[in-house]
């Protein structure tokens, strides 16, 4: 039969009030996010500023070695640093997990089927949890670096060592050297084994051979360490080999140092060259998030080419994504930042997803099936996400629309009604194919009247467009609203009007800073 | 006004197709379709196109479509290779008419360009300056787009003055289009030979009997603008 329901003591009802608080949740998030999240826009400040106490406070100790340090630098670099170390700490101990959460669910869980509550046991199993964190390496590191504080024990001050091991967190470059020397783990391990062995080896035969000729040998330990002195080529030269055995013992070591210090560095080098590329695009793809607004551009065929032609003059950031090494090799010989990836993969595109930025997809390649999944693939990441996709036929159009593109380019229907316009209507073709190509003399453009914007209020009779010798084709509201065509002189402007204009470019140019107006994007 | 157009269209695939077919749904063209293949035949057949056979090794089947000097001829045909050689032929013997062709390259392009090719249509450079523009300038990339693939009630015309219309020997900046709610684009001067004038380099011209109006505006207004006008043929 179920149990009555329990009434919470003191400390359950403080874990159930922290559960039920949205305020403590949300600060919670925020502090994991800042202090984890690589997206986050500002965790690069916080790791400037921890890296700017790490570098500085170190410098002091070392100074302080040799000199006397100031009262005020010895407030910083040992009582300000440390205590803001250890609010780190304390924060990344904070939200490892939530003790809270597991408590409530206990509480919710027996009081529904009538159980009797096992808080001890949930208690024990989050505070585990805390200790599972509290023993990584990060997080002894951490603790460490802290301890240069107390200054008491002076042997603590060593301790400083590990306030460099603190920029293996916040610098991505050495995180980034050591994650490569972890890929060549099995390598690195192999040969240090090897270096071991041979240094053993080279130890006990020395020690073999001139233990009883040799005064500089005085025992196993000085034969170990004029092994592995002479073994990595370093040779201080305070112990040397007396005999000739000893001296062909010397040959055989050094060959084999020197084969062993090649193979390190070949095992080193490759795994370097290896990872080259995806630490260089890595690094494209950290810049691109960085900025508000930016194109992903899938497949660089003869389209996208052309698109690029014109589009660097904007000066806006892309980045090229094909699946062919080849076209990436060409779009990087081209000047543009290119990777060779597949951008129907979801962790692709994600990799370059920031929900701050203004993302567009331009889907290109040649393949209706691609550039439709590219189109979902964006899509299934944010619909924030605007889609143009290239079609080969107009039969496919509903599909792409249906995988969520924005617009749908037509080449083939391009080039065809475009011809068809050329002879039918010569006069609508060349003045089209003037304003689409910006001859200067006719600039198509979007107005876009912000807050700031003088036209607020003022109709288009008050503006005096004909003063600008500007041609007002049409007035949106939004990027969204109904477009009213050729509106009448009593119109008046309001915010996120969107004013189509054609008119000379620098027209229009003087027309925009006279009004403080923009374009929209 | 509108002037009868002849066109003769080489190939039914997948471009002389729709180009055909569009051509035909104009007023005031006359479409020949011009094949080399049974398969192409059929279909423009059956289309209700009016399809001539030739054969483009073969200069002799081609004089004998006896093209006319104002004829506009399209090199359409799916093969790129047999489509340059259409251009070479054509040029060759018919040294004033207005070829066009459509490029799916840019060193195609050239190629017909070298060829003697009066307006080559590259489908890579129109996709790439298009998607520019969507990006820039969207909302009018629609507007524009929906001239061409008539998607919008709005229309460009072409306005030929006539010799009786009142807008004969009027100043230009003293027609207000705007109250028949058309928009004045530019205009094609026949006095300073067949080049277009925007509306917007701030020119006061007078209009001469010849000259062509370009405006936009909705079919049922425009009409109504040319017949106030008196410029209806």
């Amino acid at each position: 039969m179920p149990e009555k329901e329990t009434k919470p003591n003191f400390i359950v009802s403080f874990f159930l009030k922290l559960a039920n608080s949205k305020k403590y949740s949300d600060i919670k998030s925020v502090v994991k996010d800042l202090l984890h999240n690589p997206d986050n826009r500002y965790k690069k400040f916080i790791d400037y500023f921890l890296i700017f106490l790490i570098v500085t406070s170190v410098a002091v100790f070392i100074d302080e070695v040799k000199h006397k340090i100031p009262f005020w630098l010895e407030i910083y670099a040992v009582y300000f640093t440390s205590a803001v170390f250890a609010i780190e700490y304390l924060l990344n101990l904070w939200v490892y997990n939530d003790i809270h959460t597991d408590i409530a669910k206990e509480y919710y869980e027996s009081n529904f089927v009538g159980r009797k509550s096992k808080y001890y046991k949930i208690l024990m199993k989050s505070l585990s949890q805390k200790l599972s964190y509290v023993i990584t390496p990060t997080a002894i590191i951490d603790l460490l670096a802290i301890l240069p504080a107390y200054r008491s024990l002076r042997i603590l001050k060593i301790f400083v060592l590990f306030r460099f091991l603190k920029l293996f967190k916040h610098a991505k470059s050495i995180h980034q050297f050591f994650e490569v020397l972890t890929e060549r783990k099995f390598e690195l391990i192999t040969l240090f084994a090897l270096l071991i062995f041979v240094v053993f080896i080279g130890g006990i035969a020395i020690y073999i051979a001139e233990e009883q000729q040799n005064d500089k040998i005085n025992g196993l330990f000085d034969a170990l360490y004029w092994s592995f002195i002479t073994i990595t080529t370093v040779g201080y030269g305070d112990i040397s080999p007396a005999t000739d055995i000893g001296r062909a013992i010397s040959f055989v070591i050094v060959i084999l140092g020197i084969t062993m210090i090649s193979f390190a560095t070949s095992v080193i080098v490759s795994a370097f060259s290896e990872k080259l590329n995806e630490l260089k695009e890595d690094r494209v793809a950290e810049q691109l998030k960085s900025s508000n607004e930016f194109l992903i551009i899938c497949g660089y065929g003869q389209i996208a080419k052309v698109f690029l032609r014109s589009f660097v003059k904007e000066s806006k950031k892309y980045i090229v994504l094909d699946v062919n090494a080849q076209k990436v090799q060409e779009a990087l010989s081209d000047g543009h930042d290119a990777i060779c990836d597949n951008a129907s993969r979801y962790e692709v595109m994600k990799r370059f997803y920031n929900e701050n930025a203004k993302i567009k997809v331009l889907a290109l390649t040649g393949s209706d099936i691609e550039n439709i999944y590219i189109s979902l693939n964006a899509k299934s990441i944010s619909k924030e996400i605007e889609v143009i996709a290239r079609a080969t036929s107009y039969k496919l159009y509903n599909k792409y629309i249906r995988a969520g593109a924005d617009r749908v380019v037509l080449p083939n229907e391009i080039a065809s009604s475009m011809l068809v316009s050329s002879i039918v209507h010569p006069g609508m073709y060349k003045a089209i194919n003037a304003i689409l190509h910006s001859k200067d003399v006719a600039t198509l453009d979007e107005i876009y009247i912000s807050i700031e914007c003088s036209l607020i209020g003022k109709s288009i009779k008050d503006a005096d467009f004909n003063r600008y010798k500007l041609v007002i084709f049409g007035v949106q509201n939004g990027i969204k609203g109904e477009f009213k065509f050729n509106p009448k002189p009593e119109y008046t402007f309001q915010e996120n009007d969107i004013v189509i204009v054609m008119g000379h470019k620098i027209s229009i140019e003087y027309f925009k800073a006279t009004v403080n107006a923009g374009s929209y994007r | 006004m509108s002037y009868l157009k002849n066109v003769i269209i080489f190939g039914y695939g997948k471009f002389g197709n729709s180009i055909a077919k569009s051509i035909r749904d104009e007023d005031n063209t006359n479409v020949l379709v011009v094949v080399n293949s049974d398969e192409e035949y059929e279909v423009a057949v059956m289309e209700g196109m009016d399809v001539r056979k030739f054969n483009v090794e073969s200069d002799a089947s081609i004089e004998k479509l006896n093209i006319e000097k104002d004829t506009k001829l399209i090199c359409a045909m799916d093969n790129n290779h047999e489509n340059l050689f259409l251009a070479l032929t054509l040029r060759g013997l018919y040294k004033s008419n207005y070829i066009m062709a459509i490029s799916d390259s840019i060193h195609l392009t050239d190629k017909f360009r070298m060829a003697g090719v009066n307006r080559v249509i590259d489908i890579y450079t129109v996709s790439g300056n298009m998607i520019k523009n969507i990006l820039k300038i969207p909302i009018a990339t629609k507007f524009l787009q929906g001239f061409m693939n008539r998607s919008h009630n709005y229309r460009f015309r072409e306005i030929t003055i006539t010799e009786n219309s009142k807008l004969n020997g009027v100043m230009l900046d003293s027609i207000d289009f705007n109250s028949y709610n058309i928009i004045f684009i530019g205009m094609i001067d026949k006095e300073i030979g067949n080049q277009f004038i925007f509306s917007t380099v701030g020119f006061n011209h007078k209009v001469d009997s010849g000259d062509i109006l370009v405006c936009i505006g909705k079919d049922e207004d425009i009409d109504r603008f040319e017949q106030i006008m008196g410029v209806v043929l």
